[in-house]
């Protein structure tokens, strides 16, 4: 195995397993979200297999999976800056720092993560051309 | 020899681990019931505990006829029992991360190998798990639960330790948690072989010895 693809190897893993520590963090954050008062945030529940869906698409496409992994770990971020559950400190895990490093960190180096590598095989493969 | 022995020491492990995951279930199964099924109330009940603490002040919902109190005896509980389950697995593993370290050098600098991958998750999981035990300590033993500590807490002048509330504590010891359940999910995954195989193995065993059975009751 060549040092390349070795790299490109390890790309692909430690996406893959960023996607999972953000996926069960994702999940989570939604149920923390389940505990406000009036149920406004069920819609949450829809969010939680995105990152699986996501996954399914890096097989195929690395490069929009990483863009929507990335845009959805941003999301969450953004969401949680603007929105807050009925009953605020009495909900543990609740706040900003802990949505930014457990649940958007993850999701937005996995994201990054798979984009790197797309970026990488792009430049081998078009260094392969240019030998040719 | 060497053979029954690794046999048995596989089939102590396997089991081991069985006892090791029904453990984390109980501890995960009561803390998601602590968190999001019964959330801590206001806590003004000062020493009055009447209704084995619960009111209006603290979360008077129950799970199975159990309120809140119980619960956090439960998840304490399972978790000590959890931390003396773990402390025998790496006992049991210990010449596997022996061997693995020595190994370590070798496999940064060779090809990707899934022993390498194997040991960083376990690696992680153990300081995660240290880290977990730790604040479950400060927030069970050095910081236990105190009249009006949420309004304390909201005006910002409740206890502390190491500079934290209790409630910083209690949100990092959970989110610890969380990530405690996502890198046992790598763990599983990297490890899935193994459990695989010797289920296979004592399911055929299992199999061979009922057949056994049958044919010896079949002869006349």
């Amino acid at each position: 195995m060549t040092s390349h693809s070795l790299v490109k190897s390890y790309l692909l893993k430690a996406g893959f397993y960023f996607a999972i520590i953000g996926s069960v963090s994702l999940l989570f954050f939604n149920l923390i979200f389940q505990e406000d008062w009036t149920q406004r945030f069920t819609w949450l529940w829809f969010i939680v297999p995105l990152p699986v869906v996501f996954l399914i698409i890096a097989r195929k496409f690395p490069f929009i999976a990483g863009l929507l992994m990335v845009a959805l770990g941003i999301f969450m971020s953004v969401f949680d800056a603007f929105v807050s559950p009925g009953n605020p400190g009495q909900i543990a895990g609740k706040g900003m720092v802990y949505t930014i490093i457990f649940v958007s960190l993850p999701l937005v180096a996995s994201g990054m993560t798979y984009i790197l590598y797309r970026w990488k095989s792009f430049r081998a493969s078009k260094g392969a051309k240019n030998e040719l | 020899m060497l053979k029954i022995k690794r046999s048995i020491k596989n089939l102590v492990n396997y089991f081991l681990d069985i006892v090791l995951a029904f453990s984390i279930i109980a501890t995960l199964a009561s803390s998601y019931i602590l968190w999001f099924v019964l959330p801590r109330g206001q806590g003004a009940h000062f020493g009055m505990c009447a209704h084995q603490g619960m009111g209006i002040t603290g979360n008077y919902y129950t799970v199975f006829d159990w309120p809140r109190y119980i619960w956090i005896d439960i998840h304490n509980w399972a978790s000590v029992v959890l931390l003396c389950l773990i402390i025998l697995h790496i006992l049991m593993h210990w010449n596997w991360i022996i061997e693995t370290l020595k190994r370590a050098k070798a496999y940064f600098s060779g090809p990707v190998r899934k022993v390498g991958e194997q040991f960083i998750a376990s690696v992680t999981l153990l300081i995660l798990f240290v880290a977990d035990c730790f604040t479950g300590f400060v927030i069970w033993l050095i910081l236990p639960r105190g009249a009006l500590d949420y309004y304390n807490m909201l005006a910002g002048i409740g206890r502390t330790f190491w500079g934290l509330q209790r409630n910083v504590w209690v949100d990092i010891h959970v989110w610890l948690a969380t990530l405690i359940v996502a890198i046992v999910i790598i763990h599983i995954i990297l490890n899935w072989r193994w459990v695989v195989d010797i289920s296979k193995k004592i399911s055929n065993r299992v199999l061979e010895f009922f057949k056994g059975k049958e044919r010896t009751g079949m002869e006349p």
